[in-house]
């Protein structure tokens, strides 16, 4: 673990971008040969426990580096496994929503439990969010059991531009606000009374907020619970810059918001999945131990490690899957 | 230290996390041991060579599943009447999973109804109506209301 902390640390930052193209072209290339009919033809014989045990480590691996980029694990599973595994879209996007759902109900308990997370702002923001991101898992199974593989091709492009999308935000977006300072509180939001505090204890102080806009809000988070349930990632990425940059909601509280608000959504937009035939022990059970394990690793690495080096690792192999996603997208046409 | 405002649903917080949580930790454990036990090789309604193979070549969920199983396994809940077999074990540690969120949030909202420190008034009813709103959007996913599979 200090190795991989020394070594990220002192790694110059264009040679690890030249490196992630290189491995990922590399990686891509093997498994882009490796789904070829006469090398995965029935009679291929893959065995069970190497199988769940390569899924296993890849997922503590994607587990250390979302925690060490900021990110939930489901929004890098997902188009990494879609864009370089022949796994069935149905069963990634299943095993991927459900990854992030677990993994955010664990570590939403210490947020609510030491009162970080504002439950109001929840249950307010998780109704649109959880009722939107069901209708997106069924959009999903809908267009996976009616429209075949021209549906299934749809997805997977619009996939890879969202991913890409992602991965232009995370650079280009400006600074999150820590504590942003709200002048007015609007009047649909002031019947809300959200306004509270919290106990800061890097800085050994309480910080009052209050928070705005959550007309603006409501609408995004219904974006956010599509996207999420359509296409199985958590939308951690989306629903903290809301809550941070629209809302002005401290970027703590905004984060951990975003967790529980992932949980509640995720658990409901999951069961069109599991009842659609989606989830198989063997892929999820790894999976989800695989993620728990990376991202307890990566909580114990993170503070040792400059985390820009890490955001931009993620930005790259997010670049690669999604043009991985459009490029398999195309091959129908 | 300047005094701390009370968030008035911090209990109704506290027992939706901490309910969904052990419930997910149960339900990891259960499938852990569900997954170890049907690697084995012992006592599982699908074989795991074959369901390997077929996750690995492509083959679409739908199919894996009428490939791999009699039609008992399309119905929903299929594991309840097989949890004697290893991969059926491991489904309802998924299960559990599933529902801890489900049963977090109905925790929360009978907390929040019965509790006889609850305020009252039209702002406290605004949250007690979300919390059952979101309690009952889970239950009806649960119960795959709606679903079309």
């Amino acid at each position: 673990m200090l190795l991989l902390v020394r070594f990220m640390n002192n790694f110059p930052r264009k040679y690890l971008l030249f490196g992630i193209i290189a491995f990922g072209i590399l990686f891509g290339s093997v498994v882009y040969s490796s789904t070829g009919s006469e090398l995965l033809g029935p009679e291929l014989e893959v065995d069970p426990i190497l199988f769940v045990n390569i899924l296993f480590f890849s997922c503590i691996l994607i587990g250390i580096f979302a925690v060490l980029a900021g990110v939930g694990g489901g929004v890098i599973f997902t188009p990494l496994m879609l864009g370089f595994t022949p796994i069935d879209s149905y069963i990634v996007r299943s095993t991927g929503l459900f990854i992030a759902m677990v993994g955010s109900i664990i570590a939403g308990r210490q947020y609510l439990r030491y009162g970080i997370a504002n439950y109001k702002l929840v249950l307010l923001a998780a109704v649109p969010y959880t009722l939107f991101a069901v209708i997106g898992a069924l959009i999903a199974g809908y267009l996976y059991t009616v429209t075949g593989e021209i549906g299934e091709s749809v997805l997977r492009g619009l996939l890879g531009l969202i991913v890409i999308a992602i991965g232009l935000l995370f650079i280009f977006a400006g600074k999150q606000m820590e504590y942003p300072e709200v002048d007015r509180v609007d009047s649909f939001t002031a019947i809300f009374d959200l306004g509270t505090s919290y106990e800061e204890k890097s800085l050994n102080r309480i910080i009052d907020y209050k928070i705005t806009n959550l007309g603006i809000g409501m609408p995004l988070f219904c974006v956010a619970g599509l996207i999420s349930g359509m296409f199985g990632l958590g939308a951690g990425w989306a629903i903290v810059p809301i809550f941070n940059l629209a809302m002005m909601v401290p970027l703590k509280v905004a984060a951990t918001c975003s967790t529980i608000m992932i949980s509640i959504g995720d658990s409901a937009a999951v069961w069109p999945y599991i009842l659609g035939g989606g989830l198989f022990p063997i892929v999820t059970v790894p999976c989800m131990s695989g993620m728990i394990i990376g991202a307890f690793v990566g909580s114990r690495i993170m503070v040792k490690v400059k985390p820009g080096i890490v955001r931009w690792l993620i930005i790259g192999v997010m670049f690669l899957a999604g043009i991985r996603l459009i490029i398999k997208a195309l091959t129908i046409f | 230290m300047k005094n701390k405002k009370i968030n008035s649903l911090i209990v109704p917080a506290i027992i939706f996390g901490e309910t969904s949580f052990w419930f997910t930790v149960l339900g990891v454990l259960i499938g852990i041991i569900g997954l170890g036990w049907y690697l084995i090789g012992n006592s599982c309604l699908i074989s795991p060579k074959s369901l390997v193979n077929d996750i690995w070549s492509g083959e679409i969920s739908l199919s894996i599943w009428q490939n791999t199983s009699s039609e008992i396994i399309r119905q929903n809940f299929w594991f309840i009447k097989h949890i004697h077999f290893s991969d059926s074990l491991a489904f309802l540690g998924i299960v559990i999973c599933g529902i801890a969120g489900m049963i977090g949030s109905w925790a929360s909202f009978f907390y929040m109804l019965f509790s006889k420190n609850r305020k009252k008034g039209s702002k406290a009813k605004i949250f007690l109506y979300l919390e059952f709103i979101i309690a009952s959007i889970l239950l009806i996913s649960v119960l795959g209301i709606g679903t079309m599979h």
